[in-house]
């Protein structure tokens, strides 16, 4: 066998690695330090490294991998942050790798050697040329939507638009898409159509390596007790890194109603107020979004079903009465006060991006720069312009949240911690606080209802 | 033809008329004894689940002796399912993936006045055309080869698909195949139509090559101007669809250029009218029990055959249970 997993793929069996304990807290803190930096890295061998130190690289980073698995294993909570992290450093050196070979054998051992293949191997078993007969070559340029920044991000982009072929039951979400072309079973797809379930792949089975983890931990209190201080440490970096705040107490002034400042809105809600306002209905899930939402930043039921009713096209004929009751049943469920009585959260942005609505991820990539200039025409063309370079190269690389942070800095001038948005409320809640909130110190934190206007 | 399906006739079909072994071929040795049936039973036509059988003699000897009405098949269980042993609380296993085309799907944009079950030769073609769309689909896109259309016994078909591993497909592998073969949303309100992605190229050269076929050939000239093609050129084109016998994706592109405005809009009102619409719930559902194959339709009398030839085939032409007893 010619091509084999690369070193950096930690789901590999890492075979007998040896590690000194007394190294091991040095390992476990040098990789969550890269988490922390946001900093994805590659690791390549050097020229000039020897045989053993490449070895005892490689040691490190597998090592470090597996001592932070063990510590997380007893904590659900933690068990997901590092799939999160691990999962998007994961994405990163597959897109990154320049050897297509090695992205074949990651692929095969995600999803079984029998169903991924490269194109030509199917040319050979149908005997068949899938470039001729689907016409390939032109569909790679004309219809990918990087086409403009093709220049700029060029070796990535090139190596996005390669294809391979997965058998199609592995990428049921991308056939359902229709992101593949199927040809007897097999999805020819392009890269950068599968990445993300590769992404999802590589996290259930890293999940479920974790699971395993936690036989091994709960049986031997020593190592427990030796992983603890590590734990104790991914607690707080998982804290600080994530959105954990209160979505009951967002900060905003007594009596301030917030569904009135629309600009406070993140750009997926704004977006589906727009929708709605202009086609007169949203999807379920879509609906759900924005009612979560919209009750969060303090709208009242019967301002809910207001809204709806003067948005929707349902109402046509309708009396508000006649309304409230065919669909308030819908609004209430968001309230808690029918079905299980839960006292449901908007999603996470993580949700959004798979499978409700984001801003980034969902409108089209011209669309977006078109808006944000034609928001943005007051400010300074060449800041705006940096930042829509910024925000679409972020999109390319499927950095939705990224993307938003970028934009909330353009908008506010204030940085994001993590240069992430994690949620839809962090983001209103912050930008209350840029352009509403009296800006005070903490000490004469007087209660008061004066709005501060924007400048 | 006013006659009542009594339980003598069906008695008497099940016990000497009912090919034991092609059914057996048909749904496989295997598991049998695992497999649930349903039933339509007795003056009040209850319908019974969670019931097995150790081989076909007991199947037959069940379905003779209370004269069912209707038959059903459902999936296999890791145990025979039964009322001490529900499908609820049993392992499933596996189930054929299938596929429902109902007349009454269409009601929508049918043309020709019939509503409901009711059918013509006009609107009995849309089956018939989307019989053929998924046919090839499945053998060509998704590589499965072993497929039996079965007439639903009233007014649709049943595809069957039975290669081993999709009868093992989970709900989101299932509901992958319907969402790639699916363009119409919202069948009852919007019918708003997806625009055929660029990956989607065998799928779109099917709709060129069968679709856009049929719905070109059955349109007037005055209907094709609409979309703003001269009459002249409208008639030609007409003409030219109807005398193609290898009419493809090639040539619709030639007689429709692609950049035309006509177009986009002329895609998705073939799309529209003429696109298969597939009732998803049926496909979705692992634990649904369907028509047996062979068995009798209990409102008409008719056998649900397997079909052969669909271009030639119409509700009308499967025997009825007097006729299979003559
Ligand atoms: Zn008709």
């Amino acid at each position: 066998m010619s091509a084999e997993l690369p070193d950096w793929y930690v789901l590999k069996d890492p075979g007998d690695i040896t590690l000194d304990v007394d190294n091991w807290y040095k390992f476990a803190e040098t990789r969550l330090e890269r988490f922390l930096a946001e900093d994805d890295w590659i690791i390549n061998r050097p020229s000039w490294m020897s045989d053993d130190d490449w070895v005892s690289t490689i040691s490190e980073e597998i090592g470090g991998h597996f001592l932070l698995r063990l510590a997380v294993s007893t904590d659900p909570r933690l068990s997901s942050w590092l799939v999160e992290v691990e999962g998007d450093l994961f994405e990163f050196r597959f897109i990154s790798s320049n050897k297509s070979e090695e992205r074949i054998q990651v692929l095969k051992d995600l999803y079984g050697k029998d169903n991924v293949k490269t194109t030509e191997e199917i040319n050979d078993l149908f005997k068949i040329n899938l470039n001729r007969e689907f016409n390939l070559a032109d569909s790679v340029y004309r219809s990918s939507k990087y086409t403009k920044s093709k220049q700029k991000y060029g070796s990535r982009v090139k190596v996005l638009d390669t294809r391979l072929a997965v058998r199609f039951h592995k990428i049921p979400k991308v056939v359902g898409a229709k992101k593949a072309l199927l040809y007897q079973g097999w999805g020819i797809v392009r890269l950068a159509d599968i990445r993300l379930s590769v992404k999802r792949e590589f996290e259930k089975q890293l999940k479920e390596i974790i699971e395993k983890s936690k036989v091994l931990i709960e049986k031997d209190e020593e190592l427990e007790a030796t992983v603890k201080p590590i734990k104790d440490r991914i607690s707080k970096i998982a804290r600080s890194t994530r959105y954990s705040g209160d979505f009951k107490n967002l900060g905003f002034a007594d009596g301030d109603e917030i569904h009135t400042k629309p600009d406070i809105f993140p750009p997926c809600i704004q977006e589906l107020v727009a929708t709605l306002q202009a086609k007169g209905h949203l999807s379920h899930v879509e609906n759900w979004q924005l009612g979560t939402f919209l009750k969060r930043i303090g709208m009242s039921v019967d301002d809910q079903l207001r809204f709806w009713y003067s948005n929707s096209i349902d109402n046509v004929g309708m009396s508000f009465e006649e309304f409230v009751q065919r669909v308030g049943y819908q609004i209430n469920h968001i309230y808690g006060k029918t079905g299980g009585g839960v006292d449901y959260d908007p999603p996470s942005c993580k949700t959004c991006i798979n499978g409700y609505y984001c801003y980034w991820a969902h409108k089209k990539l011209e669309d977006i720069n078109e808006d944000i200039k034609v928001k943005m025409s007051k400010r300074n063309n060449d800041v705006v312009g940096k930042a829509i370079e910024e925000i679409s190269r972020l999109i390319i690389n499927q950095r939705y949240q990224s993307a938003c942070a970028r934009y909330f800095t353009l908008l506010t001038g204030w940085k994001v911690r993590g240069f992430q948005i994690n949620h839809m409320l962090k983001y209103s809640q912050d930008a209350y606080k840029r352009f509403y909130k009296k800006k005070e110190t903490a000490a004469n934190n007087s209660k008061t209802n004066d709005k501060q206007k924007k400048a | 033809m006013e006659k009542k399906l009594t339980p003598e006739v069906i008695s008497a079909y099940y016990e000497k008329k009912f090919p034991v072994e092609r059914f057996m071929a048909f749904i496989g040795l295997s598991n049998f004894k695992n497999r649930e049936f349903g039933f339509v039973v007795g003056e009040h036509n209850r319908f019974v689940r969670n019931i097995s059988f150790q081989n076909t003699e007991k199947m037959l000897e069940f379905m003779v002796k209370n004269s069912v009405k209707d038959a059903y098949v459902g999936a296999v269980f890791d145990t025979p399912p039964s009322k001490e042993h529900p499908i609820q609380k049993i392992k499933w296993n596996y189930r054929e993936f299938i596929y429902d085309i109902d007349i009454d799907e269409y009601d929508l944009v049918r043309t020709c006045g019939c509503q409901g079950a009711q059918y013509c030769k006009e609107c009995w073609s849309l089956v018939q055309d989307a019989t053929v769309f998924i046919d090839k689909t499945m053998r060509e896109d998704f590589g499965f080869h072993d497929i039996i259309w079965i007439f639903s016994g009233r007014r649709g078909v049943h595809g069957w698909v039975r290669n081993p591993i999709i009868q093992k497909f989970d709900k989101n592998q299932r509901v992958a195949i319907l969402d790639y073969l699916t363009f119409i949303h919202d069948e009852k309100r919007s019918q708003s139509i997806d625009e055929i992605p660029n990956e989607s190229k065998p799928l779109r050269n099917r709709i060129y090559a069968l679709t856009a076929k049929s719905y070109l050939e059955k349109i007037t000239p005055k209907k094709l101007h609409e979309f703003g093609i001269s009459v002249n050129k409208a008639k030609d084109i007409i003409k030219q669809v109807q005398n193609s016998d290898d009419f493809d994706h090639t040539k619709y592109n030639i007689l429709i250029p692609n950049d035309s405005a006509v177009r986009k809009k002329l895609s998705s009102e073939i799309i529209l009218r003429r696109y298969p619409r597939i009732d998803r719930k049926v496909t979705m559902d692992t634990n649904r029990v369907s028509r047996m194959p062979y068995s009798i339709h209990g409102k008409t009398g008719q056998i649900a055959i397997e079909i052969k030839d669909i271009k030639n085939f119409y509700p009308d032409s499967a025997p009825t249970v007097w006729e299979a007893l003559m």
